[in-house]
């Protein structure tokens, strides 16, 4: 796992207030509105606000690439080339 | 700004003289003329507030006074500075400085917060009765929700304090909260409420777009239009009425083909043949040209269980998909996170900022297990029901 994919863990623990190794633990394909993860839209918008504000990288922008918030391992592919 | 909040001083605006020098543990009658001005206030949406110079004990007494003590949300009684007492209430309440005026007899108390809150409006007692008699600080109320305003904030004291001493999990408290939504089609009645939703939303509000009144008024009644309404009650009250849309019902006639509008009339607003109207299999699309949820009830996914009911009913009527505009140049980003997250994708380029996203209505729908979902024409039903409960238990 890459740096990139570590860090969107630790992130999603802490918007979800969840134990950030159960987080790390998980598999890449899971689901992040699915019923492990149940990412709320207010926990997503922070986020990618929190993605934005590490890699530089604005998922929201003209909504273009919010279809990377599907799993884990597609919103890192995104930000990881989008970081180039 | 609109007037929010009234943050009282107590000891010589609220009553005469000093309470803690009083020598029995009573507090002062109060000014009657103060008492009507709290009424008015109540009655025009705007909420009463204290920040008193004191000992912290008389919070107490005040609580416990019969006259006074339910007037109040969120007082602040110390021997601290006014204007840091005045930035707890706004905090607490959610509003802005600027919604805010404050009313003190000392003029030394008046001086030292318009020097460090600006934005305030400090006012002596007599200036607030006569800019409140000659209506120049808040207008009538425009509506009914409007005038339920300082009801809400006591009902939501009372909610988050019921979620601070709560020992389960957020989704238990959730259910633990009774909420019911009663969804329905827009009458006349509900016009002013949707003219209020299109200005106040901000966070759950797919466009933005302003649609003038007698335009709104239009849909209602055009078949080829449909308006629902949502309304959520819990166990501690009423939020009122807090989503809408408005939404075109494809013409399952003919495919491709959706009704004229746009919020100026024929012609206006976004390309509307992109991707609109054809489900690509014969069968009609719904469109949400607007879609509107109140922050008031923030974190209960209310906007998903009113999607989902509104998926039901396009469904129901045999359409294939429900498409949506969004702008995303708008401080809306939860919501378009929450398109997402309740199967939205993207359809096609409207506009500069203007997106159509679009999920198909077979298979499973979102479904939210703390909110309760009852119709509208059924809500008297559902009470004998919940009646009959109550004499079971």
């Amino acid at each position: 796992m890459d740096v990139v994919e570590t860090e969107i863990r630790a992130m999603l623990a802490r918007v979800l207030d969840r134990d950030p190794a159960l987080v790390a633990g998980l598999p890449a394909g899971t689901e992040l509105f699915g019923p492990e993860l149940n990412l709320t839209s207010l926990a997503g918008a922070r986020l990618l606000a929190g993605v934005q504000e590490r890699f530089g990288v604005d998922v929201a922008a003209e909504d273009w690439a919010l279809e990377s918030l599907t799993s884990i391992g597609t919103l890192a592919d995104f930000v990881r080339r989008a970081a180039g | 700004m609109t007037v929010k909040c009234v943050v009282w001083d107590l000891d010589g605006t609220v009553w005469p003289g000093v309470a803690i020098e009083n020598a029995t543990r009573e507090l002062p009658e109060p000014f009657p003329r103060a008492l009507a001005a709290m009424t008015a206030l109540e009655e025009r949406g705007v909420v009463n507030s204290v920040a008193s110079r004191t000992d912290p004990s008389m919070a107490e007494l005040l609580a416990a006074d019969p006259g006074l003590g339910k007037r109040f949300v969120v007082p602040q009684l110390s021997w601290g500075d006014k204007d840091r007492a005045i930035l707890r209430i706004v905090d607490e309440l959610g509003i802005s400085p600027s919604a805010t005026v404050f009313v003190d007899d000392n003029p030394f108390e008046r001086a030292q917060v318009a020097a460090l809150l600006p934005e305030v409006r400090v006012l002596a007692p007599d200036e607030l009765y006569a800019q409140l008699d000659a209506g120049t600080l808040v207008p009538a109320p425009a509506t009914e929700e409007a005038r339920r305003r300082v009801d809400r904030y006591r009902e939501e004291q009372a909610r988050r304090a019921a979620e601070q001493e709560f020992t389960g999990s957020r989704e238990e408290f959730l259910r633990a909260c009774g909420m019911v939504l009663t969804v329905g089609t827009a009458g006349p009645g509900d016009l002013p409420r949707i003219g209020e939703l299109t200005e106040r939303t901000h966070r759950f509000n797919t466009t933005g777009e302003q649609w003038p009144a007698d335009r709104l008024a239009g849909l209602i009644d055009d078949p080829r239009w449909f308006v629902p309404v949502a309304r959520l009650t819990d166990r501690f009250g009423d939020y009122g009425l807090i989503s809408t849309a408005l939404v075109e019902r494809g013409d399952p006639a003919r495919p491709g083909n959706v009704a004229p509008g746009g919020p100026e009339g024929a012609g206006a607003g976004p390309d509307r043949a992109a991707g609109a109207g054809s489900g690509g299999n014969g069968r009609s699309d719904w469109r949400l040209r607007l879609f509107m949820s109140s922050c008031r009830a923030a974190g209960r996914d209310v906007p998903v269980a009113v999607l989902a009911w509104i998926m039901r009913e396009a469904r129901a009527a045999g359409a294939a998909r429900l498409l949506v505009d969004i702008r995303t140049d708008l401080a809306n980003l939860e919501l378009r996170v929450l398109l997402r997250r309740t199967g939205f994708g993207r359809v096609a380029v409207t506009g500069e900022h203007g997106l159509l996203l679009g999920r198909e209505l077979a298979g499973e729908l979102p479904v939210v297990p703390h909110l309760q979902v009852v119709p509208q024409d059924r809500v008297v039903a559902q009470d004998r029901v919940v009646a009959q409960d109550r004499v079971v238990q």
